[in-house]
């Protein structure tokens, strides 16, 4: 939480974390889009030797948000798990420590298509709602962007990130935040995730996702920006 | 007993001459090396044929066993049911399959054999595959991938059990790549089963035969036999040169001007293989020769990698019967396919290559005894001097070697998965037969445990994976777990990889062919483009499929592929630096070479052609700022790293910002600040010492290992491509290899798949060993640095093609003329 960028939306205060989340400060809400924990697991259950580690730092990445930003509620705006699992037990002793940390946390989940495939919701969360969109103040959350809707959208799904080229050749793909006029996409927070390159409209906002900095994409560079 | 040796002299001399009579019916004569070779085989040995193409390798190797069959079998048992396996033919190549199926079937039924010829690859239909599962033909056609599928089902050993030789045919080519490791494996696992198993390489073209031995033969080779043809193919190399040359060389700006003597050429012979580099000069070449000459419509083809196989396959027929003057092609036509009607050559731009050149001359005249022709079309005045080279070169019969690739762990993974699904393995004897291979011969018991342990449990020993599903060990055997498993490896038995293909529809379906993704980018709804000599234009693309329509308008841009741009080989490099020596000495003992007598006069004046043991480097302050040219000429590969390496070495006196371009002849270097040149004149900037840590310091070496890494990681079975030309299954365990490269360097640093994508790196992108022998050349050369007043011959080409990166094509041509102009007056001043 180095650098973080703080982004007026209909009059709220929507602060942009490295970590690749948001928090919503007058609703001391923090919302994280498609974590995809357990994939690893999934690989190397279908015969892929993908190391361990990621959902253990993902987990531990979100603890520290927690820690410091001490939200009301948490939102996963979908994607939460990757898919089914044949052992749940390792996965399960995993999360539920977690859980028991921040037991009085509501944890609110905007159900993802991954999410639907693999059974959900993950009993180990504790998930203490569910629905496929969810409206809060000016905002309606929803794990793919909706095409068009009174309220301002916020999404995941996509995994946004802009592709980028440098001086001397040096190019870089690195997630971002999407501020359209209609609605935003978050970046992916799960660390064993892709990214998928987005070409924003000059009436977009972007924050690009720079190791422990979020900075704002000055509308020149967008010009420059790989196509 | 001396009736029985007697009877088998008899039935020999017999069988003998069945085949000599086959050879006179069509005219011809066996050749020495044809009959050495069958008698090598007749004696039980392996080995290597060498020659050159065209003068009959095929049937050096397949009479051998028809003969021996011939006389252990008389008139009475030579009816009844095909024998099982008993030749199994590895081509590198899908097209030359039914070729070989087709020369075969021949010989075996003029001969009244009962033999069955079948052909197995990729194309195959199910239904054939299913019926060989059962039983195999008595001579099989496939490739190393086939072969490699058919090892992946049970029963194989019974069902190679019979096998009495397998063929490696266009060596060279699988030499090199890890298809060639995968053949090696192979052979190893099927001498294991068949110690009498004779194997013969067929090559063409190649200057390390001990080598290719090697790789084929593994621990065996000292007693394979090697048999080279005496009949040595007479190859014409001519030119076709500019009336006048421009003193100011760059890159593609000849080409097409010498159209008209390229017409006159194809005019004058029968059929014309026209070779360029790319696919784009290709449709370039193709446009250009028809609109000048609409006559040949429907005569002249086109034929390139990127276009449908079914249209590929319809050139190539037309080519063998005859009903086309000329073909425009790439690489796609420079392996074995014979069309004896085609009776010259055409050479756009440099060949690149002593053996290439070769190999693509040998595509005429293919009928032993006959002349090659082959016409070079330069297009750049400064490649007349290559031409030059490589005539010289060929005379001399020198020849690029081939290296095979040593020890690449993720084909070993995907060979033991590969096992395991078919009769399973035992982990200590495979271990054995391993080391028995070239590729695998320094195989560390830790590194193959390692491999091992990757494909069963998941990780290092101490950190398996208990939920890790993949082999299972049983009994001291390794199978593979599940049926999911089974199919998905099934799917990607394989080394290739290409860049992510969109296929090219018409609106109503039909398909022309397909490019990499990275030229689709590019293009927008309604934009022009040209595609299998089509003027074409962009309506939609759809799950990765782009559909066009015909466009009348005459202009749009090629596409420019990819394709890897082929640096200059080290023996043609080398060759083309003692023509410059030569001419340094005022020696200009070709035409080529007296063609471009100006230029290098120019040179001259302005700074110096090099001589043999010169290191040229030229100072020059511009407007731009200060430029560093050296000339290694060791090939635009070996001077990327170069360049990287000595920007490197020099910024370290001083914090200097350095762009670097390269061609095939030399670097640039260019700073907004004067370049402080200590560390040249201490020897420290051409040292080898730290070369290593230098390299990786000076480029970005991970960025490149995580692109090396694609390949491996689609090897070793981490990535799947899936069916090509189908969209990818939006699967849970699809992750794209950069993703997964940077997961391993992260959470599991030692792997050793991560470690063989930077060695990979070093070796393959920057041609590690060569740029190490030529700073060794370097450091030892005399240092010639000239302060030049103006860009000389030899430096313009490379500071355009640092322009080429910046600005746009179109532009570029008006820059350049512009600047050329300048220079041209400054010359005659």
């Amino acid at each position: 939480m180095d650098k973080t960028f703080e982004h007026a939306c209909r009059d709220q205060r929507l602060r942009l974390l490295p970590e690749r989340a948001l928090f919503w400060q007058e609703r001391k809400m923090l919302v994280v889009a498609d974590p995809h924990f357990g994939k690893a697991q999934i690989f190397r259950e279908r015969g892929i030797p993908v190391p361990r580690g990621t959902t253990a730092d993902d987990l531990a990445r979100l603890s520290r948000l927690m820690d410091v930003l001490q939200p009301r509620r948490l939102l996963f705006l979908g994607d939460l798990t990757h898919g089914p699992l044949e052992d749940t037990a390792a996965y399960d002793r995993q999360i539920k420590p977690w859980r028991r940390r921040y037991r009085d946390i509501e944890i609110l989940l905007v159900s993802g298509n991954h999410d639907r495939r693999s059974g959900m919701p993950p009993a180990a969360f504790r998930v203490d709602r569910i629905a496929t969109t969810m409206d809060e103040g000016p905002f309606i959350f929803s794990h793919q962007p909706l095409r068009s809707h009174a309220r301002y959208g916020l999404a995941g799904h996509l995994h946004p990130a802009v592709a980028m080229t440098g001086r001397g050749g040096l190019k870089a793909t690195l997630p971002c935040f999407c501020f359209g006029p209609q609605g935003a996409l978050l970046p992916a927070f799960g660390g064993f995730t892709g990214n998928h390159v987005i070409r924003p409209r000059p009436a977009d906002r972007v924050f690009i996702v720079a190791d422990n900095a979020v900075l704002e994409l000055p509308a020149t560079a967008q010009d420059g920006l790989n196509r | 007993m001396t009736r029985i040796a007697n009877r088998t002299t008899d039935t020999q001399a017999e069988a003998l001459g069945a085949v000599r009579q086959w050879f006179s019916s069509r005219g011809w004569e066996p050749f020495a090396f044809q009959r050495e070779a069958w008698e090598a085989y007749g004696a039980g040995s392996s080995g290597l044929i060498h020659a050159p193409t065209g003068v009959g390798k095929t049937y050096a190797a397949a009479f051998g066993p028809l003969l021996a069959w011939l006389a252990t079998h008389d008139a009475l048992s030579r009816e009844g049911d095909p024998p099982p396996l008993h030749i199994l033919w590895v081509t590198p190549l899908r097209a030359l399959a039914s070729d070989i199926q087709a020369a075969l079937n021949r010989v075996v039924s003029d001969l009244g054999l009962p033999w069955s010829v079948a052909v197995r690859t990729g194309d195959t239909p199910a239904a054939i595959k299913t019926r060989q599962k059962k039983q195999l033909p008595s001579v099989l056609v496939t490739t190393p991938e086939s072969l490699h599928l058919l090892l992946s089902y049970p029963g194989a050993r019974e069902r190679f059990g019979g096998l009495a030789l397998v063929v490696a045919d266009e060596w060279h080519e699988l030499l090199g790549t890890k298809r060639g490791v995968q053949v090696e494996l192979a052979l190893a696992r099927l001498k294991t089963w068949q110690q009498r198993l004779r194997i013969w390489g067929l090559s063409a073209t190649l200057g390390n035969t001990d080598v290719a031995m090697k790789a084929l033969l593994g621990n065996a080779a000292d007693e394979g036999v090697l048999i080279r043809s005496r009949t040595s193919k007479s190859i014409g190399v001519t030119s076709i040169r500019p009336t006048k040359v421009e003193r100011f060389p760059w890159a593609g700006h000849l080409g097409l001007q010498l159209l008209p003597q390229v017409l006159d050429g194809i005019a004058a012979a029968e059929s014309t293989l026209i070779f360029t580099n790319t696919r784009s000069q290709t449709e370039i070449w193709f446009q250009a020769i028809l609109e000048a000459r609409p006559d040949w419509a429907g005569h002249l083809a086109l034929h390139h990698g990127s276009l449908d196989r079914r249209a590929r396959e319809r050139v190539e027929q037309d080519l063998r019967n005859g009903r086309l003057i000329g073909v425009v092609c790439t690489s796609s036509l420079d392996l074995g396919v014979d069309f004896t009607p085609v009776d010259q050559v055409i050479q756009i731009g440099s060949p690149k290559g002593i053996a290439r050149l070769m190999q693509r001359a040998g595509r005429s005249g293919h009928r032993p005894g006959q002349p090659s022709r082959v016409i070079c079309v330069p297009t750049n005045a400064l490649e007349l001097i290559e031409v030059a080279a490589a005539r010289r070169a060929i005379d001399k019969d020198a020849m690029e070697p081939r290296d095979p690739v040593v020890g690449p762990l993720d084909v070993l993974a995907q060979f033991l998965v590969t096992l395991a699904l078919g009769d399973g393995f035992r982990p200590e004897r495979l271990y054995r037969e391993l080391r028995t291979t070239h590729a695998f011969q320094y195989l560390t018991r830790a590194e193959y445990d390692w491999v091992l342990d990757f494909v069963s449990t998941g990780g290092e020993a101490l950190s398996a994976y208990p939920e890790f599903r993949k082999i299972v060990r049983h009994n001291g055997r390794c199978t593979v777990a599940g049926q999911n498993i089974a199919r998905r490896h099934r799917m990607n038995i394989g080394t290739i990889t290409a860049d992510a293909a969109i296929v090219i529809k018409y609106l109503n379906g039909r398909r022309l062919g397909s490019v990499e993704e990275r030229f689709i980018t590019r293009l927008k709804r309604g934009d022009g483009f040209v595609f299998a000599g089509r003027q074409l234009e962009f309506v939609r693309l759809r799950d990765m499929v782009l559909y066009v329509r015909k466009r009348p308008a005459p202009q749009g841009p090629v596409p420019q592929w990819l394709g890897g741009r082929m640096p200059l080989s080290t023996e043609l490099a080398a060759a083309v630096r003692s023509q410059l020596d030569l001419a340094s000495r005022g020696i200009l003992d070709a035409p080529e070479m007296q063609a471009v007598q100006s230029i290098l006069a120019q040179q001259a004046r302005w700074s110096r052609v090099p001589g043999r043991n010169d290191l040229l480097i030229e100072k020059l302050v511009s407007p731009e700022g200060h430029h560093l040219f050296v000339f290694p000429f060791e090939g635009h590969l070996v001077h990327e790293g170069l360049g990287a390496l000595l920007a490197y070495r020099l910024s370290r006196t001083r914090p200097l910002t350095l762009s670097i371009a390269v061609n095939d002849y030399g670097l640039e270097l260019l700073s907004d600040q004067k370049i402080p040149l200590t560390a040249l004149e201490n020897g420290r900037l051409l040292s080898t010492a730290n070369l290593n840590a230098d390299i990786l310091a000076s480029m970005n070496a991970a960025e490149m290992g995580q692109r090396q890494f694609r390949e491996i990681a689609r090897v070793a079975g981490l990535v799947f491509p899936g069916y090509p030309g189908r969209p990818k299954h939006s699967s849970q365990i699809q992750a794209s290899s950069g993703l997964l490269y940077k997961v391993f360097q992260r959470y599991a640093p030692d792997n050793l798949l991560v470690a063989q994508s930077t060695r990979e790196v070093l070796e393959r992108q920057l041609e590690y060993r060569r740029l190490h022998q030529s700073l060794e050349r370097m450091a030892r050369s005399q240092i010639r640095l000239v302060a030049i007043p103006q860009p000389t011959p030899l430096a313009f080409p490379i500071m355009v093609n640092r322009l080429r990166s910046r600005v746009s094509s179109e532009k570029l041509a008006e820059r350049v003329r512009r600047m050329q102009l300048k220079l041209e007056k400054s010359a005659d001043g």
